[in-house]
């Protein structure tokens, strides 16, 4: 019985699913930053950047780095991905993308969102990928990046995002949350804006890409700011400046450094933002209770005068969004539990009402 | 080999696989209820109750409780062939991803009731653990706001949602029909209401890590339960055994209790009808027209499996007399 228990498994064994020849990891091409632009007049560009498994660190000028850069385009994305297969000598294995990049003219497209789910629905592809959208081509951003990716797969990209994001010049998004968002009932998604900056140096300044800085780095890429969409295609930025603020107002509970008259503060949020939404005479208005600690020393003078100055602030980029009607922060989840029903929540049409919100922003710092 | 099971590992085997086919059914499947899917999962504890209760084998209960067992099951076989062509390192036919699993659900029925019972009674502490586990680490991305609107599609989807759920149920407490012995009625009801309880706080938990969304396909929703793209990767692997764990917990008992009521009826070998029920399984899951099959049970599953059911215990247990050999 035994015996034939164990014939038995051993004959399951092998039906399993295991990696084949053309499914070992030497013979992948595993793509880990995929671009997307819209060329010749209508057609899908995928760039792909693939490590070379076995080569060093990519740093090499002379082999143009460990990292291999494939392109193909099609009418469609099956088709432009079919054309990256033939591209590439390997079979793309789209399982290990750190990041996706979108050129700013395609993502601004009215079809675009139904071209990212598109993309998220690819079967094997990771969509815990960074979201970027990259002023100019996707393909020349991406022929930037060899300084930046590391020789194991790709955790530079993600260490060097994390950073961004902690510092509060990118918002935190993945492909998941974009496409989240753009299919959901409630608000708008982000994604990180990203520049090649015409020399490193500008590459350093945080502000204004056209801005020279003493700084240095290595790399042309400039990641700072954040791409506005709404119903899912992207329809304004915000700048790196102004990111900060967003990340507080989307519940992100990094200090905030901040200047006023002078003088540094490093505020830490109290809790997440208090975002709710009320209705008076029918008008809707947006609340925001955000309340901050300091260890830094602040009399009381000071104190109100900071706060009077980050309630501006923060009014000024929900103004700027609204005017965008894009609503990144997440005041329609706060409007929705007010409505029983999907159906009642979308009769209620929240973007008209968005649009025109008074807002009502209250800041404490203790 | 007589195929038999004890009535507490039934109880078990039904306390996982009523978990398991509820959170497939309204979060995976066909999840149309949005956020109000929890309410569904109850509704469909509260309509199937009765149900759970009387059912008993019997020759006109019998062979529609296989009929639709099997078509289940066969959907269920489905699902994870699709679930492990999403998650599979390379490309490979849809025989290669399914025989396999059909040979487990086969050796776990020719390893008889008790076994499934017991089996997925471990099993449901393990993904009991793993959850926690993977809560605790995904805790951050848990968003409550998406919760909201809280009746989802609204209360005539939710009551379509609940009887669906009623169908599911009745076809994953098939065990119970061909259980050993006698048991109170309050003792098949616990499993019924701690499954429902654990779907409807699986399917908030999933409520608040993914958002209420008007679109997407089953990939995109398989996507959202493994690896949602907002959780940490590395919870993804724990959320992989449980789910392929919980979904093969299903087919064993629903292949094992269909294998069952086969003999009850037919009177041959276990094993060999074991091998002709997995095999008959097997070869529907790959049928074109099973999708509109597991439709039809979702939508008049229960009312099929209550019609016998009800009509037994109305003409006055008749069919138990069958059990008994009358």
């Amino acid at each position: 019985m035994r015996i034939r228990g164990l014939i038995l498994m051993l004959l399951v064994v092998l039906t399993l699913s295991g990696c084949s020849v053309t499914g070992e990891v030497e013979n992948q091409a595993y793509v880990l930053v995929l671009g997307v632009d819209r060329v010749n007049g209508g057609e899908l560009e995928l760039t792909a950047r693939v490590p070379q498994i076995g080569k060093g660190s990519g740093d090499s000028e002379e082999s143009g780095g460990s990292y291999l850069t494939f392109s193909a385009s099609g009418v469609d994305w099956p088709r432009a991905l079919e054309a990256l297969e033939q591209a590439t000598p390997r079979p793309v294995n789209l399982s290990h993308i750190e990041m996706l990049v979108v050129s700013e003219d395609l993502a601004r497209e009215v079809d675009f969102a139904a071209l990212l789910n598109r993309i998220a629905e690819t079967p094997h592809l990771y969509t815990t990928a960074r979201f970027v959208v990259c002023e100019g081509r996707a393909r020349v951003f991406l022929q930037e990046l060899d300084t930046v990716i590391g020789t194991r797969l790709s955790s530079e990209i993600d260490a060097m995002l994390d950073h961004y994001a902690q510092r509060g010049y990118i918002p935190r998004s993945s492909l998941a949350d974009a496409c989240f968002a753009f299919n959901s009932i409630y608000g708008d998604g982000v994604a990180i804006l990203g520049t090649v900056a015409e020399d490193t140096r500008a590459a350093v300044s945080l502000t204004d890409p056209g801005e020279l800085s003493d700084e240095a780095s290595p790399m042309k890429q400039r990641y700072g700011g954040a791409a506005l969409f709404s119903e899912g295609r992207m329809v304004g930025t915000l700048g790196a400046d102004r990111v900060m603020l967003l990340n507080l107002l989307r519940g992100e509970k990094s200090d905030l450094p901040f200047e006023c008259e002078g003088r540094h503060y490093t505020l830490t949020p109290k809790g997440g933002a208090g975002k709710q939404v009320t209705h008076d005479n029918k008008q809707t208005i947006l609340v925001v209770n955000q309340r901050f600690t300091t260890l830094d020393d602040i009399c009381d003078e000071d104190k109100e005068r900071l706060e009077a100055e980050i309630e501006q602030k923060l009014v000024e980029v929900i103004q700027a969004c609204q005017s965008l009607s894009s609503d990144p922060f997440g005041f329609a989840e706060a409007a929705a539990a007010r409505f029983s029903t999907v159906r009642s929540w979308l009769i209620f049409d929240w973007r008209e009402h968005y649009k025109s919100a008074d807002i009502r922003v209250n800041v404490d710092v203790g | 080999m007589k195929l038999s099971i004890s009535t507490r590992a039934a109880r078990a085997a039904m306390f996982v696989a009523v978990t398991v086919r509820l959170f497939l059914g309204l979060a995976v499947e066909l999840p149309t209820t949005h956020n109000g899917a929890w309410i569904s999962a109850l509704i469909g504890a509260l309509l199937a109750a009765p149900w759970v209760v009387c059912v008993r084998y019997g020759r006109s209960s019998g062979l529609v409780l296989i009929a639709l067992t099997a078509l289940d099951a066969a959907s269920v076989l489905a699902s994870i062939t699709r679930s492990t062509g999403y998650l599979a390192l390379d490309r490979a036919l849809p025989w290669v991803l399914t025989v396999p699993v059909a040979a487990a659900a086969l050796w776990s029925v020719w390893r008889n009731g008790d076994a499934i019972g017991y089996a997925a009674s471990i099993g449901a502490r393990l993904a009991l653990l793993l959850l926690v586990i993977v809560g605790l680490l995904q805790a951050r991305a848990f968003r409550p706001a998406w919760l909201a609107p809280v009746l989802g599609s609204g209360w005539p989807s939710i009551l379509e949602g609940g009887v669906r759920a009623a169908g599911w149920i009745a076809v994953s407490s098939s065990t119970l029909a061909v259980a050993d012995g006698d048991d109170s009625p309050l003792s098949r009801l616990i499993p019924l209401a701690g499954g429902a309880l654990a779907a409807a706080l699986l399917l908030l938990l999933s409520g608040m890590i993914t958002p209420t969304r008007l679109g997407g396909g089953w990939l995109n929703r398989l996507d959202d339960l493994l690896c949602n793209g907002r959780a940490p990767l590395y919870t993804q692997l724990p959320m992989i055994v449980v789910w392929f764990a919980g979904l093969l917990h299903l087919l064993a008992a629903q292949c094992f209790a269909c294998a069952a009521l086969v003999q009850r009826t037919a009177n041959l070998n276990g094993k060999w009808i074991g091998a002709a029920v997995v095999a008959a399984i097997l070869m529907v899951s790959r049928l074109p027209a099973l999708n509109e099959a597991a439709l039809w049970i979702a939508r008049w599953g229960f009312l099929a499996a209550a019609i016998p059911v009800a009509a037994t215990a109305l003409l006055g247990g008749g069919d138990r007399k069958c059990a008994s050999g009358d």
